[in-house]
């Protein structure tokens, strides 16, 4: 079997990265044709006989269908656009659209209207152990059934029922070490390892679990620890100054 | 493109998994082009593989998890090679079984002779 020599195999390179195929599928295909060429020239045939042929037998049909079905380039054509777009808010926009890839933390509320704010972040007095305790999320009042969204894409990390504490609740894990915790609900729309994208609606609200009325329970946990949902949030604007429930003047 | 010659398009539509995965789990690691010679070979050129119908199924065959890639350097040149995986070999044995089977019901139905 001949081989190529190092002029032709650059000759076969730079002519394919002509044909538009992009660079990590090119690396497999130049191969492929490198090695139809070579049984060609072992035939005795010149190389600009053997790699018309093998381009002949390839066919521009097979070109346009490989970049059309081949999940490897479609995956390369997104990482280059997100190297085009290198300024945030551009790379916000591609992660609106694209959804599933993006890395960002939780950027919006995991009710689409929520009607108000009925318990903060933080110190607060607890209605049920009637005394102050740490509220280590933030609780949004909600009719039973409100359609839950994720708060960022991610992977749901579990869902649990727990009767005497969160309830039927799920956590979803986000890239650079978040998770959102969403308890209380009444339906759990999806299954664990599932992936989930920004919006998706992944329960529904509602009372079960230590509850003393319809709500959703919102927690977001960077690295291990509970911060405020409302920093990963803009909160509705009509809100912002909404006097907060079961919260006790100091 | 697809597979062609000999057979029509619909009749060899979902086989082609079953195909490779098989030739990857007898012949251990193998590169895109020498599965299209190994089937032309083996089937005395009356199957041809397709580099359009190859390489998305053993891209989405990696992507379920049934085969596995390695880069060599051969010559100065870069060559992929596929690898079948536990569940790639189990996944070959039964769809082989599976198509066995189904090819023995289709006789009983299209040559009722033979199976009697």
């Amino acid at each position: 079997m001949k081989t190529l020599t190092k002029t032709q195999y650059l000759y076969i390179t730079n002519d394919l990265k002509a044909k538009g195929l992009s660079k990590g599928f090119r690396t497999e295909l130049l191969d492929h044709i490198c090695c139809m060429v070579e049984e060609q020239l072992s035939e005795n045939k010149t190389f600009a006989e053997s790699y018309s042929q093998a381009l002949k037998t390839f066919g521009d049909v097979g070109f346009e269908e490989l970049k059309q079905t081949s999940p490897i380039v479609k995956k390369q054509r997104r990482t280059f656009i997100s190297q085009i777009l290198t300024s945030g808010v551009a790379a916000s926009i591609f992660m609106m659209v694209l959804g599933v890839d993006a890395q960002e933390p939780p950027t919006i509320s995991p009710l689409d209207h929520y009607k108000r704010i009925t318990s903060n972040f933080g110190e607060r007095y607890n209605p049920l152990k009637k005394k102050q305790d740490f509220h280590r999320g933030i609780d949004f009042s909600a009719e039973v059934g409100t359609p839950v969204q994720s708060t960022a894409s991610g992977t749901v990390k579990s869902t649990t029922n727990s009767p005497g504490g969160y309830g039927l609740h799920l956590e979803i894990q986000h890239g650079d070490g978040f998770v959102t915790k969403y308890a209380h609900l009444s339906e759990i729309k999806v299954k664990e390892g599932e992936m989930v994208t920004l919006g998706q609606v992944i329960g529904l609200s509602g009372n079960t679990g230590w509850s003393t009325a319809p709500h959703l329970h919102y927690e977001v946990i960077k690295d291990g620890e509970y911060v405020d949902p409302k920093n990963y949030f803009l909160a509705q604007e009509e809100h912002i100054q909404e006097k907060v429930l079961y919260q006790k003047a100091n | 493109m697809y597979i062609c010659l000999m057979y029509s398009k619909e009749l060899l539509k979902g086989t082609l998994k079953t195909i490779v995965l098989k030739l990857l789990s007898t012949n251990g690691q193998m590169y895109g082009y020498e599965i299209t010679q190994k089937v032309k070979i083996l089937t005395n050129e009356k199957i041809q593989l397709t580099e359009g119908a190859l390489y998305p199924t053993l891209h989405k065959l990696e992507a379920d998890g049934m085969v596995t890639t390695r880069v060599e350097n051969i010559g100065g040149r870069k060559r992929k090679y596929y690898q079948v995986t536990d569940l790639g070999s189990n996944e070959a044995t039964s769809r082989s079984n599976e198509f066995t089977e189904f090819v023995q019901t289709m006789l009983l139905l299209l040559n009722p002779q033979i199976s009697k």
